[in-house]
């Protein structure tokens, strides 16, 4: 393929990178397809090569604006919605705490023996992060991402006004730096895993409705 | 007369396209081509952005097709929701057409002052 019409392809594929890769793979495969008959109707109609590449070029638009409205259409559609995003910030905030709280909680105490190492601890706090991202990108894929962000975002916004009021029983017990430092990279590994959930259970459920549409 | 397909007319014309039968982004580009005439152009690059949309909204299904001759290629077909929208779309276009034709229609009565 010629170099102008694969660098084109490259500059959309770079601006698709929020999408997984085989989604990525697709879309660029694609509009790779349609570039190569554009560019043969071109010469088929009496240009050169060099000549139906500019004008495929042209056709097509700027690479950056192509990838980047493939994304915003396959991540959040062509329209915001509010009241989705503001359920996932909910089903996000509020069922961590729930899950955390109510079923985790005693279901481990009742369970676990003593004894069990810290870090096993933190793993099951890690897990349950990761089942509500999963769970909210299951139900609400479109705003999933999004909303499961801005829920940490606002719970680790509570739990530092909350430290900051001194409202917190062990503050006193350990440095503040240490504190401060276990308080950061907690909230963005938490962050990032519900994130990842979030982003696993969109594309699961995408996975199911396409098959669902295949099937039906 | 030729004119930019905007944003918002582009899905309404790949419903119209796909009503007719299945197609994949080339043909159905070529296809808005011939039946406007080439009265209508577009950025061609704009049409997978709105194809996902479509897709995503459950208006039309895509299946990676192998063709007799040639790679396969991703074909779009319309489904039972994306006929009904084709419905909507034409009664609000006719519908619009029809208050333009009713102002505009009237000016060329008009004699000049």
């Amino acid at each position: 393929m010629h170099s102008r019409l694969e660098q084109y392809l490259q500059t959309v594929e770079q601006n698709l990178h929020a999408l997984p890769a085989e989604e990525r793979h697709n879309e660029v495969n694609e509009i790779r397809l349609h570039m190569e008959s554009l560019v043969e109707a071109n010469i088929e109609l009496g240009s050169t090569e060099e000549e139906a590449i500019t004008q495929t070029l042209a056709q097509f638009g700027r690479a950056q604006n192509v990838g980047k409205e493939l994304t915003s259409a396959h991540q959040w559609g062509d329209k915001p919605q509010f009241g989705t995003l503001a359920k996932a910030i909910a089903f996000n905030f509020f069922g961590g705490n729930v899950a955390s709280l109510l079923i985790s909680q005693p279901f481990m105490l009742a369970f676990t023996p003593s004894g069990v190492p810290a870090v096993f601890w933190m793993f099951r706090g890690l897990l349950t992060t990761f089942c509500v991202g999963w769970l909210t990108g299951a139900l609400l894929p479109r705003h999933a991402v999004k909303g499961t962000l801005y829920a940490h975002l606002i719970g680790a916004s509570i739990c530092t006004i909350d430290i900051l009021l001194g409202t917190l029983p062990f503050m006193s017990r350990i440095s503040t730096l240490s504190f401060w430092s276990f308080q950061l990279i907690g909230t963005i590994i938490g962050t990032g895993i519900a994130m990842g959930g979030a982003k696993l259970g969109a594309r699961w459920r995408s996975r199911r409705v396409q098959k669902m549409r295949i099937a039906g | 007369m030729r004119r930019d397909v905007t944003k918002g007319d582009l899905p309404a014309l790949i419903l119209a396209v796909l009503a007719d039968s299945a197609c994949h982004g080339y043909g159905i580009a070529r296809r808005i081509e011939q039946q406007s005439a080439h009265a209508l152009q577009m950025k061609e690059g704009s049409l997978y952005p709105a194809l996902r949309v479509l897709e995503q909204d459950g208006l039309i299904a895509g299946e990676w097709e192998v063709q007799p001759s040639g790679p396969a290629r991703k074909v779009y077909r319309i489904t039972a929701n994306g006929l009904l929208q084709l419905k909507e779309k034409q009664q609000e276009w006719e519908q619009y057409a029809r208050t333009m034709s009713a102002i505009l229609g009237r000016k060329t009565d008009a004699q000049p002052a």
